[in-house]
C-alpha cells in the first residue's frame, strides 16, 4: 500500500509542473492602463501602459521627472481591426508575456467613444484577466495621448496617478457600473473625462516637470447608450454628482456661496447628501421633483459675518441652497437641452413608479426626458464650522471693509 | 452492507452541497435569464418545488426500509421493467457527475488557466473522486461535514464583503414582467433542489431513520440561503443585464470586491469553494453509481467498480459535451426542462403513487 501511494504521488508530479499556464513575475509585462481609440480607416488603436519592474521597484526610489535614468513605464500602441488583433499584434515586439490581471484604468479617446462603445468594450468584460473593477475615463482627445506624453509626479506611472486620482476624490466610476448604465434601460452612462493639464506646477530642482503635463480630471464624459455625446464642465459636474450621490462617491466637493457681506464668498465643503427624485405623469406632460438634503462644512469665510449667530448662519445655509441649485441645474439643463440623455438615472425611478408605462415611454425615455419640467428643491445643512466660532473682531478700525 | 453508517448531519451537509455546487457554477446565470432582477422570487418557487421532491423521495424510501432506490425498482416495477429504470436512474447519476466535472473543469479552464488541456484537470479531478467514493461513504460523509461549513462561511464572507459594491436600484422594478419569467427561472433551480433524489440512495445507510425529512428538508432550506444571497448580491452588483450573461455570475462578484486597496482579489476563494462543492458532489455521484451497478448485478463489494466508473467518468465527460456552448444549453435547458424534472420532480411522485396503488412496501 505505501508503495502504492508513493508511486500515485510521484505520477502527480507529473502535474505540479504548472507547464501550461505558469505566470513567472519575470516573465509577464504587467499592463497598467489601457487606452482604446479609433483610427480615421475604422481600426482600433489600442495602447498598453507597461510596467518596468525594475523602475517600479521601491529600493530604486525617485519618480519620472527625476531623470536619474530609470523609466518606470513604456506605452506601446498598435493598431488592428480588434483589440485582441492589436493585443497580439502588440506581443510581437514586447518580450514578455501581456498581463491584464493588473490593470487600473481604460480610457477611451473621444473618437472611438463618439462613434460607439459597444464594439469594442466586449473584450475587456468577456475575459477573466481585465479587471471588472478598473476605473473607466474619457479622454478629451486621444486615450493614447494620456499615456504617451501624460508625465505623473507623485506616483511612478500614468494608471497609477489615474487610480490614485480617482479613489482621493472619489469620482471614478468603475468598469461594471459603467457597462450596467449603458445596457439598463432608464439610464445612461457617464464617465470622468481626463486630460493632460499643464498648468503651474514645479517638480524638483530641476523643475523638469514644468514643461510636462500630468493627467488630471475635468469635467464628465456624458453619453446616450454607447455614444459620447459630450462633456460638462467642472461646475455642471458638480451639480451631476449632487444628483446623482451613489453613483460616484465624491469626497473634496468645494463649492462657493455668497455670504451675507457683498462679494464675500464662503467656502463649503460638501460632505454627504441624499437625493429624491420622483417623476410625475400628468397627461402629456412629465414633472420631476428633486429633493436634496445636503449636509456641510464651513471651510472658509472672506467677510467677517457672524456665522454663530443662529440667524445668520440660516441665512447662508439658504445662499448654499440657493448655490447648490444652481449648480444642479445647469447639470440638467445641460443634459436635457444640448445632450438629450438621461445620465441621471430618474428613468430607473420612473420605470420604478410607472411600470405598466414603461413599456411605452422607455424606447424613447431620453426623449421623454429631455422635455420633463424640473421642480429643484435643494436645503442645505451646515454642520460643521471647522475649530473657529466667528471670527475675531477687526480692531484696526473697519475702514478696509 | 450494514457496515458502513453515516448520521444525519453528514447527509445533510452531503446534500446541502450537492445543490449549492452548482448554485457557483452555470445554474444562477440560467434563472437570471428568464426571472432578470425577480431572481429571488423564482428561489422561492425552487424551494417549495424542492420541498416537495423531497417529500416523494424520502416517502418512496421509507416505505422500503433497507432498500436502495434500485432496489426499490425491482420492487415495485418487477425483474425486467425495474431493471430498466434502474438503469436508467444510474446513467442520470452518472450524467450529473460527467456534466459537473466538466462543468468546472471548464470553467477553471475559461477562468484561469486558459493554456491548460482541460483534461489535465480533467483527470484530476477524476482521480481525487475516484479516491473519495473507493474509501466509502463514511469518509464521503466526514469530508463532506468538514467542507460544509467551509463553503456556507465564504459565500456569506463574500456577501458581506461585497455589500458595498450592490446598487438596490438594479433589484427594481419588482415584478416587472409578471408571473410567467419567474416561474421559467425557477425550474432551473427547482432541478437542482431535485437533486435531493441523493437520500433515497443514502437512507438505508443512516444510523437512524427518523426526521430524515425534516434533515432534507433544513438542507434544502440552507442551500435556498445560499442561493438567495447569490441572487440579491450578484444582480445589486452587476445588474440583471450583465449577470444572466455571465458563464459563472459569482466569480464576477467575487471579482468586485476590493476593500480599502488592500482585500481585493477574493476571487481564489471561489476556486477553493468550486473545487471542494464539486469534488465532493462527484464523488459522491460516483459511488451512487458504483453501488447502484453493483446492486443491479447482484455483486457483493461495489469498490471493484468504483476505479472503471472513474474511467468512464473521464471518457464521457469529452463524449457528452463537446464544448462549453453545448453544456451550459444542455444545462440550462435540457436539464432544467422536461427531462431533468421529468426524472427528478415528476418521476418521483408517479413511483410513489404506483407503489401506494400496487400496495407494494409498508405503510408507514
Amino acid at each position: 500500500m505505501k508503495k502504492l501511494i508513493i508511486c500515485l504521488l510521484l505520477f502527480a508530479l507529473l502535474f505540479t509542473g504548472g507547464c501550461w499556464d505558469s505566470k513567472e513575475p519575470g516573465s509577464i509585462a504587467h499592463v497598467l492602463g489601457c487606452g482604446v481609440d479609433k483610427a480615421p480607416d475604422g481600426n482600433v488603436i489600442l495602447t498598453l501602459e507597461l510596467a518596468i519592474p525594475s523602475g517600479i521597484s521601491p529600493l530604486s526610489g525617485g519618480a519620472v521627472g527625476s531623470g536619474a535614468g530609470t523609466s518606470t513605464f513604456y506605452v506601446v500602441s498598435e493598431k488592428g481591426r480588434t483589440i485582441p488583433e492589436a493585443q497580439s499584434k502588440i506581443s510581437e515586439r514586447v518580450s514578455r508575456t501581456i498581463f491584464w490581471g493588473h490593470n487600473l484604468v481604460i480610457i477611451f479617446g473621444k473618437t472611438a467613444a463618439e462613434q460607439g462603445l459597444r464594439e469594442t468594450l466586449n473584450f475587456l468584460y468577456r475575459n477573466f484577466e481585465p479587471r471588472e473593477a478598473s476605473w473607466v475615463l474619457i479622454s478629451k482627445g486621444e486615450a493614447r495621448e494620456i499615456f504617451e506624453k501624460g508625465r505623473p509626479v507623485l506616483e511612478k506611472t500614468n494608471s497609477q496617478a489615474i487610480d490614485k486620482l480617482m479613489s482621493a476624490n472619489g469620482i471614478g466610476v468603475e468598469f461594471v457600473l459603467f457597462l450596467r448604465d449603458m445596457y439598463r434601460s432608464g439610464s445612461n452612462p457617464a464617465a470622468p473625462s481626463i486630460t493632460l493639464v499643464k498648468k503651474d506646477m514645479v517638480a524638483g530642482a530641476q523643475s523638469r516637470a514644468l514643461q510636462e503635463p500630468v493627467p488630471g480630471i475635468e469635467g464628465l464624459a456624458v453619453f446616450k447608450s454607447d455614444r459620447l455625446k459630450g462633456f460638462l464642465n467642472p461646475e455642471e459636474t458638480y451639480g451631476f454628482h449632487f444628483l446623482r450621490g451613489v453613483y460616484t462617491k465624491p469626497k473634496r466637493l468645494v463649492f462657493i456661496t455668497p455670504g451675507i457681506e457683498e462679494k464675500k464668498e464662503i467656502s463649503l465643503q460638501a460632505l454627504r447628501w441624499t437625493t429624491r427624485v420622483d417623476p410625475v405623469q400628468e397627461e402629456n406632460n412629465l414633472k420631476i421633483f428633486i429633493e436634496i438634503n445636503l449636509l456641510g462644512n464651513l471651510l472658509a469665510q472672506k467677510g467677517h459675518e457672524d456665522i454663530y449667530d443662529m440667524k445668520i448662519l440660516k441665512k447662508i445655509e439658504e445662499n448654499a441652497s440657493g448655490e447648490v441649485e444652481k449648480l444642479v441645474r445647469a447639470a440638467v439643463v445641460k443634459a436635457q437641452g444640448e445632450y438629450g440623455t438621461d445620465i441621471f438615472g430618474f428613468g430607473e425611478t420612473y420605470r420604478n413608479k410607472y411600470r405598466k408605462m414603461w413599456p411605452k415611454a422607455g424606447p424613447r425615455w431620453d426623449e421623454e426626458f429631455a422635455g420633463a419640467k424640473i421642480y429643484l428643491s435643494v436645503k442645505v445643512t451646515v454642520r460643521n464650522t471647522g475649530l473657529e466660532t466667528a471670527r475675531p473682531e477687526y480692531e484696526k478700525g473697519k475702514t478696509g471693509g | 452492507m450494514k457496515a458502513e453508517v453515516i448520521d444525519q448531519r453528514q447527509v445533510l451537509a452531503l446534500l446541502a452541497i450537492t445543490f449549492v455546487s452548482e448554485g457557483l457554477l452555470f445554474a444562477p446565470s440560467v434563472t437570471f435569464l428568464f426571472a432578470r432582477q425577480d431572481a429571488w422570487m423564482s428561489n422561492i418557487i425552487a424551494l417549495v418545488g424542492g420541498l416537495f421532491s423531497a417529500w416523494c423521495w424520502v416517502s418512496l424510501s421509507s416505505r422500503f426500509p433497507g432498500k436502495t432506490l434500485f432496489q426499490v425498482f425491482l420492487i415495485i416495477f418487477g425483474r425486467y421493467f425495474g431493471l430498466i429504470m434502474a438503469a436508467y436512474y444510474i446513467w442520470g447519476w452518472f450524467n450529473f457527475a460527467c456534466d459537473t466535472l466538466r462543468e468546472i473543469t471548464g470553467l477553471l479552464v475559461a477562468g484561469f488557466m486558459p493554456r491548460t488541456p482541460i483534461v489535465a484537470f480533467i483527470i484530476i479531478f477524476a482521480l481525487l473522486s475516484t479516491y473519495i467514493a473507493y474509501n466509502k461513504l463514511e469518509n464521503l460523509g466526514r469530508v463532506s461535514l468538514m467542507f460544509f461549513p467551509v463553503i456556507l462561511g465564504v459565500i456569506v464572507i463574500l456577501f458581506i464583503l461585497s455589500t458595498g459594491e450592490m446598487n438596490l436600484a438594479n433589484l427594481t422594478p419588482v415584478f416587472e414582467n409578471g408571473f410567467i419569467p419567474v416561474f421559467k427561472g425557477s425550474l432551473t433551480l427547482m432541478f437542482w433542489f431535485s437533486q435531493v433524489i441523493g437520500i433515497s440512495v443514502l437512507l438505508p445507510f443512516l444510523d437512524k431513520s427518523r426526521g430524515v425529512l425534516w434533515t432534507c428538508s433544513k438542507s434544502i432550506i440552507i442551500s435556498f440561503f445560499i442561493f438567495e444571497l447569490i441572487a440579491f448580491g450578484i444582480i445589486a452588483i452587476l445588474g440583471p443585464s450583465l449577470s444572466s450573461r455571465t458563464l459563472a455570475p459569482i466569480l464576477y462578484g467575487a471579482r468586485m470586491i476590493h476593500l480599502a486597496g488592500f482585500l481585493e482579489r477574493t476571487e481564489i476563494l471561489i476556486m477553493v469553494v468550486w473545487i471542494a462543492s464539486s469534488t465532493i458532489k462527484i464523488a459522491l455521484y460516483q459511488w451512487i453509481v458504483s453501488l447502484g451497478a453493483a446492486q443491479l448485478i447482484g455483486m457483493k463489494d461495489y469498490r471493484s467498480l468504483v476505479i472503471p466508473f472513474g474511467i468512464l467518468l473521464i471518457c464521457f465527460s469529452f463524449l457528452l459535451h463537446p464544448d462549453m456552448t453545448h453544456l451550459y444549453n444542455f444545462m440550462g435547458y435540457v436539464w432544467s426542462g422536461p427531462y431533468g424534472l421529468g426524472y427528478l420532480f415528476i418521476g418521483p411522485f408517479i413511483f410513489l403513487l404506483w407503489a401506494m396503488i400496487t400496495g407494494k412496501g409498508a405503510k408507514s
